[in-house]
């Protein structure tokens, strides 16, 4: 766990407040984010996992303006550096992308054009953000390339991305994030393509290069163990919502949302020996058809009538834990783990 | 107390045409499966885990070496009596299932491929199958795209059952799916091992799962296994300084544990499959690499002055001058 840094609440990089997606499909009304509200402060990495449709990514996607037009987004707060966030589809938010709001993905091989060489993706970027050009537009490519870890940057520039490893792809595109010094990253599963080693890497690239230029890092993940070392504070997020926020240490230490635990008891570790796993029960609801209620509620063990009825709102507990569940669980048992 | 040996592979290579010489997908594999046991066949992109598999079933052809079930050869020409007693489940649940067929002809066709039983004892196998891996029989009309991920490997797996099988090679058959459904399949997976008397290959990237369902675990890089040995030997006191540095990198969903840990970071990418072929494999990138290990190949051994030792280790560092012993 790297040091906390400043306190959210005060002077946020990022501010949403009850931000709503929906997508109107052939079958019906997909509600993907319902009432997403969260801070994220100068330094700080917050992680968001979930699992498929949980509204991870979509949640981030709509804030860039980069949903299709099947999507409708709503908000009544999206903040960026103390500003509203410019309209999707608007010049400004295009500026800002890059510039203010950096992104990484999942596949860099996707997210490259094949026919270019890595040397002018990247040096498009310091061209359009920062106005750069000749020498002083090569100088600032090699660097980032450097910056990243590429070994031999000036031969690497004149190279296409077939010609890079998963991992050297991935850090081409942490380079042609940097070059437009964003004050903020969206990192959207950026290591989930990759070998196990090479993540290692690239984790803790993104952590030395957050030290060195004190960046704000929102890591969008569906694995609990890539931000147990990685983040300050995390979001778990379900069927749309936040069902728990808190501090790292925190939501490890007692996971309060039944979800949270499930899915901790429902993974093999690889300093544990288990017998049985504990698996969640049923699969996650239709988006097309959410129930009525907590939408967890047909997989909790903890279920109570109330919660078939009226779906839980988000509520603080002390310490910055906040938890969306009508029940108060006993603290965890973390032996009834192993 | 030693089980019998199910499967035997020796020397096994799968090398295919590259244009700068051949691709040395496998490399020389030795391994036993022994009955009831479950092997698990771990290493990164491109180490050969797959193609290994693969060769086992016929899917790919091998270059050399030997594999046996039971004494009887698997390359080459495999008689059916032979062949449906090894079968294949795949990672993605999705494209291993044909999307025209129904469930049930889908769990019929191997079935009917072997001659085995009439039509109502097909019907009936069927039945059982659905039942023995948690579905409704119900649904044998249904059609894959009706079924969730985890359900579709449910079928992946039922349709490998049919013919009986000793031996199931499973090929990362949980990683295509969300983690709350990944423990609802493993647990299956761990049971149908308990009542059907099966012995699995556990094909994975996760080192925690394989933990998790493994007895054995061998530890594979660039096409030649580098350590095997039991589960617990090889996790908790890894002695070969690839699955060190890969043990170290998988992280653990604890903030506690993660802030402890020590990190040993690999420089680099794992060497072409096509290179020129010379000494140790992981030579390029091995904190403990000396002149001899860029000159000459290790062999799978085990360590000196501990020859009961079950766990072999292919490294001259720590076969014969007892290094990686610290950690």
């Amino acid at each position: 766990m790297k040091k906390a840094p400043l306190s959210p609440e005060r002077s946020p990089v990022l501010e949403v407040d009850g931000l709503e997606v929906d997508f109107e499909t052939g079958d019906g009304r997909v509600r993907a984010v319902r009432g997403l509200s969260y801070r994220l402060g100068p330094g700080e990495t917050l992680g968001v996992v979930g699992e498929s449709g949980s509204g991870k990514s979509v949640t981030h996607l709509a804030m860039l303006g980069l949903l299709p037009d099947t999507a409708e987004v709503r908000a009544e707060r999206l903040r960026f550096q103390g500003n509203d966030l410019p309209p999707a589809g608007s010049e400004a938010l295009r500026r800002l992308r890059g510039r203010g709001i950096g992104m990484i993905f999942q596949d860099p091989m996707t997210s490259l054009n094949p026919f270019l060489t890595l040397g002018t993706q990247i040096a498009e970027m310091a061209r359009i953000h920062l106005g750069l050009r000749g020498a002083a537009l090569r100088e600032t490519v090699v660097a980032a390339l450097a910056e990243v870890g590429i070994p031999n940057p000036e031969l690497r520039i004149e190279q296409y991305p077939h010609e890079f490893s998963g991992g050297m792809r991935q850090r081409a595109m942490i380079a042609m994030m940097l070059v437009a010094e964003p004050a903020l990253l969206f990192a959207d599963e950026p290591t989930t393509a990759l070998d196990v080693t090479v993540q290692a890497q690239i984790l803790g690239l993104l952590a030395s290069l957050q030290e060195r230029r004190g960046m704000s890092i929102v890591l969008i993940t569906h694995d609990l163990g890539v931000v147990a070392g990685f983040a300050h504070r995390i979001l778990v997020m379900y069927a749309g919502r936040v069902v728990e926020e808190a501090p790292t240490p925190a939501l490890f230490a007692n996971p309060s949302h039944p979800y949270t635990r499930g899915l901790l008891r429902s993974i093999p570790r690889l300093d544990e020996e288990r017998e049985e796993l504990e698996p969640i029960p049923g699969q996650p609801p239709d988006l097309l058809a959410l129930p009525e209620g907590c939408p967890f509620a047909p997989r909790c063990p903890s279920v109570r009538e109330l919660c078939l009825r009226e779906e839980p709102g988000l509520r603080s507990l002390e310490d910055g834990h906040a938890l969306a569940c009508h029940v108060d669980l006993e603290p965890f048992d973390h032996e009834e783990r192993s | 107390m030693t089980r019998g040996v199910l499967l035997e592979v020796a020397g096994l290579k799968v090398h295919f045409p590259g244009g700068r010489g051949p691709i040395r997908a496998v490399d020389g594999v030795d391994f036993v499966v022994r009955e009831g046991e479950t092997l698990g066949l771990v290493g990164e992109s491109g180490c050969g885990k797959s193609t290994t598999a693969r060769a086992l079933v016929g899917l790919v052809p091998a270059t050399a070496g030997r594999a046996e079930l039971d004494g009887r050869s698997l390359l080459g020409r495999q008689r059916k009596s032979l062949r449906r007693r090894i079968q294949m489940v795949f990672q993605d649940p999705y494209a291993s299932l044909d999307p025209r067929q129904t469930v049930g002809d889908i769990l019929r066709e191997p079935l009917e491929i072997h001659g085995l039983g009439d039509r109502r004892e097909r019907r009936l196998r069927t039945i059982e199958l659905m039942l023995q891996v948690g579905l409704d029989p119900r649904f044998l009309n249904r059609y894959p795209h009706e079924f969730s991920g985890g359900q579709r490997q449910r079928i992946g797996i039922a349709r490998a059952l049919a013919l009986r099988p000793d031996l199931l090679l499973l090929d990362e058959p949980v990683s295509a799916l969300d983690v709350s459904i990944q423990a609802q399949i493993l647990n299956l997976l761990s049971g149908l091992r308990r009542e059907l008397g099966l012995s699995y290959l556990f094909i994975a990237h996760d080192l925690s799962v394989v933990r998790h369902l493994a007895d054995r675990v061998a530890v594979m890089y660039l096409g030649r296994i580098v350590e095997i040995g039991p589960k617990a030997a090889v996790f908790d006191r890894p002695r070969h300084p690839y699955t060190k540095a890969l043990l170290s990198a998988v992280p653990v969903p604890d903030p506690e544990v993660e802030a402890r840990r020590e990190r040993v970071f690999l420089e680099g990418d794992p060497p072409s499959p096509d290179r020129e072929k010379k000494g140790c494999a992981f030579a390029s990138r091995c904190p403990l690499a000396t002149e001899r290990c860029r000159r000459e190949e290790p062999m799978l051994l085990p360590r000196t002055g501990l020859g009961r030792e079950s766990r072999r280790v292919a490294c001259f560092e720590v076969v014969e001058s007892g290094g990686g012993r610290a950690g």
